[in-house]
């Protein structure tokens, strides 16, 4: 019943937010082709397999972390990809290193801690982010 | 004095109202050996200073084993030589630079966040007062600085050219010491570096480079843990590598998304890079860094902060 509830009121949360991110061209190309497991080379010296996916998911800066001027509470941003130890997503505003956000997903809630951002276009910034908890919503 | 390993000391760092502290030597151009010129509780004449003053081919040096015991006086003596009005503006540059080298030197190796950003705190101050004093030009300090790339040089001359260049644009007070120590500490990103990285001779490699652009974030990620640094601090640490066009490093940036400070970070940051010497090569003259610069503005650099600069900086390439 717990799950039903979060899972609506993720639809509905969601849904009371705007969608600000403005993808480009080669992110739509991405989220139209990418399948399997992400591309990397040597340099990126990644921990872990990263497999692309695409899904919405809430913002969240947890209450009494540090904020930037400007900075949304609670936003919509694009999951791009997952891996054991992170999480790549696309959202509208820049995202600072060691800030903490909540993701949270349809079916689960993610701690985590911002590694790095790249802008990507107007409006669209990819963000790195690492895991350091989740709880799983459960399916009633 | 055969034998004895010298370093050199500006004569700025002299003055008629105090002893220096050590014994302090001259070299005459051309001559090998040094001979005494004061000793530890001496006082310099004001004729002798002036005679320093007047001729290039007078070097001063203090023994190496004192250099401790030099900088120790310069730090004891320091505000007692800042609050003194007889003290002119060029000596007091000169002295806070000294100092600032042999503090973030230490600070630097001792290599604790807490205890770095508490002690550019104060500096901070100093250098932003100094700043606002109408009697130092530009030109001036770039003559005083010393041009060698350490880190810590490096750290000290970017700190005094951002306020120099803040306070021409209006910045004063409070916002200017935040600024000062804004350039004291935007490359602390570096001490997580490999020094053979950092001070490689000659061109890096792809790996190497990619190690070096590192910098700006492991700054940002040092500072956010400790409560005295503030935003703007953490934002000229994470933003001098960012580009007006929105092709620096680390976010890719541009424009207005740049904070105020960082852009006139990463001005003064090129210029004091090009103006000192590198493993690799020595430094570019103040008209050649100009040209450089000015090939690539609009590209790099706020148009009105670079600009703005070039005013301070080229009042020497007029005289
Ligand atoms: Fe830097």
């Amino acid at each position: 019943m717990l799950g039903n509830d979060r899972q609506q009121s993720f639809g509905q949360l969601i849904a009371s937010l705007e969608m600000r991110i403005q993808l480009t061209e080669s992110l739509l190309e991405f989220f139209e082709s990418e399948r399997g497991v992400a591309r990397t080379n040597l340099f990126e010296l990644r921990a872990s397999t990263r497999f692309p996916c695409y899904g919405e998911c809430i913002t969240r800066v947890v209450d009494g972390a540090f904020r930037m001027p400007g900075q949304e509470l609670e936003s919509r941003a694009i999951i791009q990809n997952l891996s054991r130890k992170g999480v790549g997503i696309i959202t509208h505003q820049q995202w600072y290193p060691e800030q903490t956000l909540e993701v949270q997903m349809p079916s689960a809630t993610l701690s985590t801690r911002v590694a790095r951002t790249r802008k990507l276009g107007p409006f669209c910034f990819e963000v790195g982010l690492i895991i350091a908890g989740h709880e799983i919503i459960e399916e009633s | 004095m055969l034998g004895i390993p010298l370093i050199p000391i500006s004569h700025l760092t002299l003055s008629s109202l105090f002893p220096v502290g050590t014994d302090v030597y001259l070299r005459p151009k051309g001559t090998k050996d040094a001979i005494l010129f004061l000793a530890a509780d001496q006082i310099a004449t004001e004729e002798a200073l002036e005679l320093l003053a007047a001729s290039k081919d007078i070097k001063l040096f203090i023994s190496q084993k004192e250099s401790q015991k030099f900088q120790k006086h310069l730090r004891d003596n320091f505000d007692l030589w800042f609050e003194n009005a007889a003290v002119p503006a060029k000596n007091k540059a000169a002295m806070l630079s000294e100092v600032i080298r042999n503090v973030l030197s230490d600070e630097f190796t001792r290599n604790d966040t807490h205890s770095i950003v508490d002690a550019t705190k104060q500096l901070g101050v100093h250098v932003a007062r100094l700043a606002t004093e109408k009697s130092l030009t530009g030109a001036e300090l770039c003559q005083i600085l010393h041009h060698d790339y350490g880190t810590f040089t490096h750290s000290g001359n970017v700190a005094f050219y951002c306020s120099l260049l803040a306070a021409e644009l209006g910045y004063v007070n409070e916002e200017l010491a935040e600024i000062a120590t804004g350039g004291l500490l935007h490359d602390i990103g570096k001490l997580d570096i490999d020094e053979r990285v950092l001070n490689k001779p000659g061109m890096l490699d792809e790996f190497e480079f990619r190690i070096i652009k590192e910098h700006p974030l492991g700054g940002f990620r040092r500072l956010t843990k400790v409560n005295e640094a503030t935003q703007v601090q953490l934002l000229m640490t994470y933003e001098h590598h960012e580009r007006i066009d929105g092709k620096g490093y680390p976010v890719g940036i541009g424009g207005n998304e740049i904070h105020i400070a960082s852009r006139i970070c990463s001005v003064v940051d090129v210029f004091e890079a090009m103006t000192s010497n590198r493993p690799y090569r020595g430094a570019l003259s103040l008209k050649q860094t100009l040209a450089i610069m000015t090939e690539s503005v609009t590209q790099a650099f706020d148009k009105e902060v670079f600009e703005c600069w070039e005013t301070i900086v080229s009042s020497r390439l007029g005289s």
